[in-house]
């Protein structure tokens, strides 16, 4: 620990590092945002993209929201993570603490057919094929079911769980209560850090589902947004000019930035409110004792 | 909080999760080999002899006439309007059902068909109900899925290099897609007028085995050109269409050391090759010896000696210093001056929204003065598949895709590149012009790579001086076109090289940033021809003898 007070040339030195971490953070934030409110003039002038737009306009945006596509896009996302993640956590909890019961019928078996899938994978096509054999096809469950469980995040919460002082648990039991009261009224109150955390990637997750949305829908109208951003990020590429015949959207970059703006907004409108759980979640397991 | 499992891994449980392993993983396996190899794999798809028919369609009369033999598209100044317009479809095209098409989009999805004017207007010109799907990127693995699963749409579209990268592209083809022959060789392509209009040389693509199995959508074939601001090289004092060497280096000097921070040139993912091989006579893809040999470009002392110059070109600061990165808009900076030289797609400045600079064209030529050579590209970049089933399915997906094929200036045509007027274009000085909302509708549906082109110049941004001078370039360069030998031929092998010839590109990228010697060309090429690049010499060469004379 350092005793004394710090003399004013390191502070300065500390100040201009920390200015020079939040610059190289806030000002690719600050292209992106002025970007997508600057006209084709100033993106060419400027060269491509555009740090303080002179003539802001909401062209872009209007481009964007209008035909529904992207506003319907939000949706699909929104309603797949809040419903997959739901799914996904309330299964993985369920299967976390039922590994964690010893008198379990197949209890090792069953960890054992778990761990195995941090060996391997099946790949692309067998999913594929067992998706299209339960007609998932086209269907919304085809993002949230084939994904539900993740090893690694069961891992993780039944270790948690398993840290639970057992006392606790008996002394449940003697007075009573079942595998269901112990769990929702003893284990999980314990484990919100964990349960945060993971159910915060989990909705990560599927907020950035894209992989499995381009594989099995084949209805562009339930496309999930980072799909849509995609698409508009691919039209600058030279293939799509080579491709391109008819039309003339506003530039190209205003519109990708205008998507990746709204692909941001529901993140950071959420984030502020769960972060102190992620941050302690995290932080499980980090410091012993 | 410490973590303890009641589970430990000993040797025993480690073994048996291993063998476990072992068998899901031979049962996977087992299921992935297949029947692809059952069928004999020619390597040629270029015969002849079982090309449609090209039977000329009385087209809209062009402004400037246009060649199909020296490659000159029409050119038109003005979209015909309503009386002048031809119908070349009679009857009803499709049967009132659902039809499915699977294509590559390079555009945001359209909107859904319950609010979606083009859509609606296309279901009923053709009478189906059309169910897209559009692949918006990935393309190879979505394909790949679609095909394993056994899933595959009425119409199947893909760009040309995806088809030739499946796996077992014959077989596949073979095993899934009709055989087209007897419904479109010779004669009988007359059924379906809007394909029959295509040159015979677009078609030599789709056969496959010594069968057609593919309808194929046309394009313009002039290689990239390089555009050039005739305004900053003149201010600058140099020539803005450069003859030789020394006149292109002296525009290079004049335009980097002149006012502003201006540079000569730039590029995304290429070294504007279009420029620099024709100087010194690099072939377009392969050069065919007096012997029937094959050589790729990369093999020979002329290709070397482009690359050293580009090098060169690099020494001397000619470049935008942000070449070869991903995220460098090129356009823009060629749209505010800050480089003189670019290359992009020949009807990008027909298609861009309002030009208000200068933009002119620069006819390749040899470094000691002279006409250069002028690449071609293959007459199609699309080919369209049919789903293998009865012969009326098979007749119907045809008859939507002759009624997508429907010339410039025609009905068809119109409604497939306009929509409808109010929603998706309006009219302005006589011309249409694509609404927002029709930009959306229209580009979003991709039904352009389904067929129909484009395979005319025509002035979408109404420019028509932008057509002339695309014509006139055409015009110019006729006599120095050099086509791909191996146009039109398959080789199964070339997908398995990508990696290889991925390689030769990072080292071209590498010699011209001086990170890397000359020398090491010759060690990237070497590696090619290991990997597979002399059996593809090989494929090309017993496909090229196969055709007939």
């Amino acid at each position: 620990m350092w005793a004394e007070r710090p003399t004013w040339l390191t502070q300065l030195l500390k100040a201009v590092t920390l200015l020079l971490i939040v610059a190289v953070v806030v000002v690719p934030m600050l292209v992106v945002v002025s970007t997508s409110l600057a006209s084709q003039a100033e993106i060419d002038r400027a060269g491509g993209y555009v740090l303080i737009p002179r003539e802001p306009t909401l062209e872009a945006y209007r481009s964007v929201l209008a035909g529904g596509v992207v506003t319907r896009a939000i949706l699909v996302s929104v309603g797949v993570t809040l419903v997959g993640t739901a799914v996904s956590l309330s299964s993985t909890v369920l299967a976390a603490y039922a590994l964690t019961r010893r008198q379990m019928i197949g209890q090792r078996f069953l960890l054992m057919m778990v761990l195995f899938t941090f060996l391997f994978t099946p790949g692309m096509i067998p999913v594929y094929l067992m998706v299209k054999e339960l007609n998932l096809l086209d269907s919304y469950w085809s993002l949230i079911l084939p994904t539900a469980i993740s090893a690694f995040n069961l891992v993780i919460i039944r270790g948690f769980f398993q840290g639970v002082p057992g006392e606790l648990l008996d002394s449940a039991r003697i007075d009573g209560a079942g595998e269901w009261r112990v769990l929702l009224q003893i284990v999980l109150p314990l484990s919100k850090a964990v349960v945060a955390v993971v159910g915060l990637f989990y909705a990560v997750g599927y907020w950035n589902a894209f992989f499995s949305a381009l594989l099995y829908l084949n209805d562009s109208a339930k496309w999930p947004l980072q799909l849509v951003l995609r698409t508009y990020v691919l039209q600058g590429t030279p293939l799509a000019k080579e491709a391109a015949e008819v039309g003339e959207l506003p530039p190209a970059q205003s519109l990708q930035m205008a998507v990746v703006v709204l692909a941001i907004i529901p993140i950071a409108c959420v984030y502020p409110f769960i972060q102190r759980h992620f941050r302690s979640g995290v932080l499980t397991g980090a410091v012993k004792g | 909080m410490t973590t303890t499992t009641s589970m430990t891994m000993n040797r025993r449980s480690l073994l048996a999760l291993g063998g476990l392993a072992a068998a899901a993983t031979g049962a996977g396996l087992a299921g992935c080999g297949g029947s692809s190899q059952d069928r004999p794999q020619t390597g040629g798809g270029g015969d002849t002899s079982v090309l449609p028919d090209h039977i000329a369609f009385p087209e809209v009369s062009p402004d400037l006439p246009g060649d199909l033999d020296s490659l000159i598209a029409p050119g038109y100044f003005g979209y015909p309007d309503g009386a002048d317009r031809v119908t070349t479809v009679d009857g009803d095209v499709g049967t009132g059902g659902d039809l499915s098409v699977f294509v590559i989009t390079y555009s945001p999805p359209p909107p859904a068909v319950k609010r979606n004017a083009y859509w609606q207007a296309i279901n009923e010109a053709l009478n189906v109900n059309l169910k897209p799907t559009l692949v918006p990127t990935d393309f190879d693995t979505k394909l790949a899925a679609m095909l394993t699963g056994n899933d595959i749409p009425d119409i199947v579209t893909m760009h040309t290099a995806s088809a030739w990268r499946l796996r077992g592209y014959e077989s596949v083809v073979q095993d899934k897609f009709a055989d087209l022959t007897e419904l479109l060789s010779g004669g009988a392509v007359a059924d379906y007028p809007n394909l029959a209009r295509l040159p015979q040389q677009a078609w030599e693509a789709a056969v496959v085995a010594g069968k057609i199995h593919a309808t194929p959508t046309l394009r313009i074939r002039t290689a990239g050109p390089i555009f050039t601001r005739p305004d900053i090289i003149e201010e600058a004092g140099a020539n803005p269409e450069p003859t030789n060497k020394e006149e292109f280096e002296e525009l290079c000097k004049a335009v980097t050391n002149g006012p502003g921070r201006r540079y000569a040139m730039a590029a995304t993912s290429s070294w504007l090759e279009h420029l620099f091989f024709p100087m010194f006579s690099v072939p377009n893809g392969w050069r065919q010896e007096s012997d029937g040999a094959l050589t790729r470009d990369f093999e020979t002392e002329e290709w070397e000696a482009a690359i050293a110059y580009i090098a060169d070109t690099w020494k001397n600061g000619w470049w935008h210093p942000d070449v070869g990165g991903s995220s460098l808009e090129v356009e823009p900076l060629f749209a505010n001056g800050t480089i003189a030289l670019f290359s992009d797609n020949f009807v990008r400045y027909t298609v861009r929204g309002e030009v208000n600079f200068d933009v002119g064209l620069m006819s390749p030529f040899l470094a000691e003065g002279g006409k250069g050579a002028q690449y071609t590209l293959g007459p199609t970049d699309f080919l369209t598949f049919v789903k293998k089933g009865e012969v009326e399915r098979v007749k119907e997906c045809l008859r939507v895709i002759d009624w997508c094929s429907a010339p410039f200036g025609s009905e068809e045509n119109f409604l497939r590149t306009y929509g409808v007027e109010g929603d998706d274009h309006t009219i302005t000085d006589g011309e249409p012009v694509l609404t927002e909302r029709g930009s959306s509708e229209v580009t979003g549906m991709s039904l352009r790579f389904v067929a129909g082109g484009p395979d005319v110049l025509y002035a979408q941004n109404g420019a028509p001086d932008m057509v002339k001078m695309l014509h006139d370039y055409q015009s110019d360069n006729v006599d120095n076109q050099l086509v791909d030998p191996t146009q039109g031929v398959y080789s199964p092998t070339e997908s398995r090289t990508s990696a290889a010839s991925q390689k030769i590109a990072d080292t071209v990228s590498d010699v011209i940033t001086g990170r890397s010697q000359v020398s090491a060309l010759a060690e990237a090429v070497d590696g090619w021809r290991k990997a597979g690049g002399d059996k593809v010499r090989e494929e090309y060469q017993a496909a090229l003898e196969e055709l007939p004379a």
